[in-house]
């Protein structure tokens, strides 16, 4: 049973990452680090109940606070940039190029 | 009473002090006021304890043990003895002269100060040398005479070719220098001690003696302007007047002798040194007389002359010991010091013209001059009984008491002697007879010289005049023999003194056709002509030897040492490599968001995949 989960959430973890390094838009990139944060988290539930306590739960709702707080962020440098720039493509974000 | 010794010279060392620090703010009479005050109360200090040193023996006062190593002690040591005091005498006393003599030729020059502290900081040197009672403390004052040479020579240093002058002069000591270190080396191995009078009680091996002399004379040839090492003294000529006849005439030049007058105990061991010398200096009579008689230049004349009057003193030490050499020395220091600030009163009226042949018939504008120059003329030519026959007689009479191939060395001396004449009577008619061809807005300028200057001159002329009469006194005082003159010596050194003097004449009033058709129409004439003014070659052969693979090693080294190597690889190599790392590097940065998330995607893995491994 837990073998499901843990290959669901390993599935769902690659996906993220995929979009993350392959997507162009900043706010599906965010999307895509949702998407990695909640597979952790599913990965974390699941261990609680195969090992049978709720410390693996306890750390979902610790992510669950911190996954807000990084979007909040992320979502205000994502508006503050497209302000500046009128973009949110990462193809036109690379003044940092050496 | 002894200490007081140290005053001679610190005195003048107060000088350079005061000159050297505060010069620019003084104004130009206290400068000359610090500059001749400490140099006259030297002078005065000096005869006052020679005073001494006659009436009770010599002078000794050490100050401190200046260095031990070992069971070698070198004190920091002044000794005033019979040959001291000569010497000293003669340093502070015609400085004191040429230093009051500069207050009126350096007049408005802008390093006047400058030039009042170099004057000082050499009397100091040169004190120093003389009154040095060890060889090592001798050398200090060597090396400092030699150093103010340098920079008094190159005084007028915006002109290149005076601060090359300064250059040459410095660099050929170096190599004098050289010689008379290895000398000092060898004596101390061979003596345990370099303090004059503990050295002169001991006796050595004659070969090792031998040794030690050469190299010493060596030093003696770079500092005397002797041949091989004798190039620099006509292009020293660059300095201001006074110093050449300070420095290039009076003192400095004599330093060698003096050395070997110093050191007659070991010269005394080894008769082939003393042939050695006798033979360089009677060559170097010659040969520097005959590379006068060309030259136009008036100072170089005078310098020439110098060369070959010291080759004179030369033999004179070589030959007996010091009395000879010193007491010309002596005479030479009156009356080429005389002949030099003739001279520099000559260019000062010309406004620096220093060529003969503008000058001529100065003989009525300026009287003063002229009978500096008659008189100084008539001494150096040894016309008796001014200064310089009675030296010059002293000196070919010792040698004439030799025999074998010392007669030889008698003869080229006498020889010497005439061509002495020769080109100081030529010097003499060039300047001061004749018709003028110097261009008439300097001639209407030509005045007599200001007092400062004439006070010198007649100072030196009076001595000039009567400094024969030292060869009564300075025999016994040297510890000499006073030799009988032999006439053989007497009517051929005045024989020699007549024709070089007549032959002048003859060369410039009745023969001056055949002499000038002689010269400029025969191929001999022009042949002997071109290779006398040319010097004998010896400046251009030194310049292929020594200057020329010397200008090249430094040239390749400049070009592999110094721009390949420390500039192309150290300096410019560095930055070059860095430069072109980032070059390389910078491209990771590619700024591209997506790889810089792939990149962090896969160093977590990696963690990831090592934190896997290690459990």
């Amino acid at each position: 049973m837990t073998t499901h989960y843990l290959i669901l959430g390993a599935a769902l973890f690659a996906i993220g990452m995929y979009g993350m390094i392959a997507r162009r838009n900043l706010l599906v990139i965010l999307m895509s680090v949702e998407l990695m944060l909640n597979a952790v988290n599913l990965t974390l539930a699941a261990y609680s109940r195969h090992v049978g306590n709720l410390d693996g739960q306890v750390f979902f709702l610790i992510v669950m606070a911190v996954a807000a707080a990084e979007v909040a962020v992320g979502l205000s440098i994502v508006i503050a940039l497209f302000r500046g720039r009128r973009t949110v493509d990462t193809a036109d974000v690379n003044s940092l190029q050496g | 009473m002894n200490d007081l010794l140290w005053a001679i010279p610190l005195l003048p060392l107060a000088g350079f002090v005061i000159n050297g620090l505060a010069g620019r703010r003084l104004n130009q009479s206290a400068s000359a006021g610090v500059g001749c005050a400490t140099v006259i109360l030297s002078c005065a200090v000096a005869a006052l304890l020679s005073w001494k040193v006659v009436h009770s023996g010599a002078v000794q006062s050490t100050a401190y043990t200046w260095m031990t190593i070992g069971e070698f002690n070198v004190g920091m040591g002044l000794r005033l003895d019979n040959l001291g005091c000569v010497m000293i005498l003669i340093v502070t006393g015609v400085g004191s002269l040429i230093h009051v003599y500069s207050i009126g030729y350096m007049k408005g020059d802008e390093g006047f100060a400058r030039y009042f502290a170099y004057l000082n900081l050499f009397m100091f040197a040169m004190i120093l040398l003389v009154l040095a009672d060890n060889l090592l403390l001798m050398f200090v004052g060597w090396e400092g005479v030699g150093l103010c040479s340098y920079l008094l020579i190159g005084f007028w240093y915006q002109e290149g070719e005076r601060a090359d002058a300064g250059k040459k002069a410095f660099i050929v000591n170096r190599v004098g220098d050289f010689g008379f270190l290895l000398g000092m080396f060898l004596l101390f191995e061979l003596y345990k001690d370099l303090n004059f009078e503990a050295m002169s009680g001991m006796t050595v091996a004659g070969d090792a003696a031998t040794v030690a002399c050469l190299l010493l004379f060596l030093g003696a040839c770079g500092k005397s302007a002797q041949i091989p090492l004798y190039v620099w003294l006509p292009d020293a000529m660059a300095g201001p007047t006074p110093v050449s006849a300070l420095i290039h005439a009076a003192t400095m030049v004599t330093a060698g002798v003096y050395m070997i007058a110093r050191l007659d105990f070991v010269y005394a061991l080894s008769p082939v040194a003393r042939g050695v010398v006798a033979g360089i200096g009677a060559f170097t009579a010659l040969l520097a007389g005959l590379m006068a008689l060309p030259e136009n230049n008036i100072k170089k004349v005078l310098a020439y002359s110098t060369i070959s009057q010291l080759g004179f003193m030369f033999c004179g030490v070589a030959a007996a010991g010091p009395f000879a050499g010193i007491f010309h020395v002596t005479t030479h220091a009156f009356f080429k010091a005389l002949l030099f600030l003739g001279a520099g009163a000559v260019i000062h009226a010309l406004h620096s013209e220093e060529d003969m042949r503008r000058m001529g018939g100065l003989r009525k504008k300026m009287k003063v001059a002229f009978w500096c120059f008659l008189i100084g003329t008539g001494a150096i030519a040894g016309v008796p009984p001014l200064a310089g026959f009675w030296s010059k007689e002293a000196i070919l009479g010792a040698i004439h008491g030799h025999d074998g191939a010392w007669l030889l060395v008698w003869g080229i001396l006498t020889l010497s002697a005439a061509v002495t004449s020769f080109y100081m009577t030529r010097l003499l008619i060039l300047t001061f007879f004749g018709e003028s061809r110097a261009n008439a807005k300097d001639l209407e300028h030509a005045h007599e010289p200001p007092v400062s200057m004439q006070v010198a001159l007649w100072s030196l002329l009076g001595l000039s005049v009567v400094g024969g009469g030292l060869s009564w006194v300075l025999p016994s005082f040297l510890g000499a023999h006073a030799h009988e003159g032999e006439w053989v010596v007497l009517v051929s050194s005045v024989l020699a003194s007549a024709v070089g003097i007549l032959g002048a004449y003859a060369a410039y009033y009745p023969l001056r056709k055949q002499v000038h058709s002689f010269v400029t129409e025969t191929e001999a004439g022009r042949w002997i002509h071109a290779l006398v003014s040319n010097k004998f070659h010896v400046d251009r052969i030194y310049d292929y030897l020594f200057v020329l693979p010397m200008k090249l090693t430094a040239f390749l080294l400049w070009l592999i040492v110094d721009r390949w190597i420390v500039d192309g690889l150290l300096v410019h190599g560095w930055p070059a490599l860095a430069g072109r790392g980032a070059e390389h590097g910078r491209k990771i940065q590619s700024g591209v968001v997506n790889a810089s998330l792939a990149v962090f995607a896969l160093g977590a893995l990696m963690v990831l995949a090592l934190v896997a491994l290690k459990t």
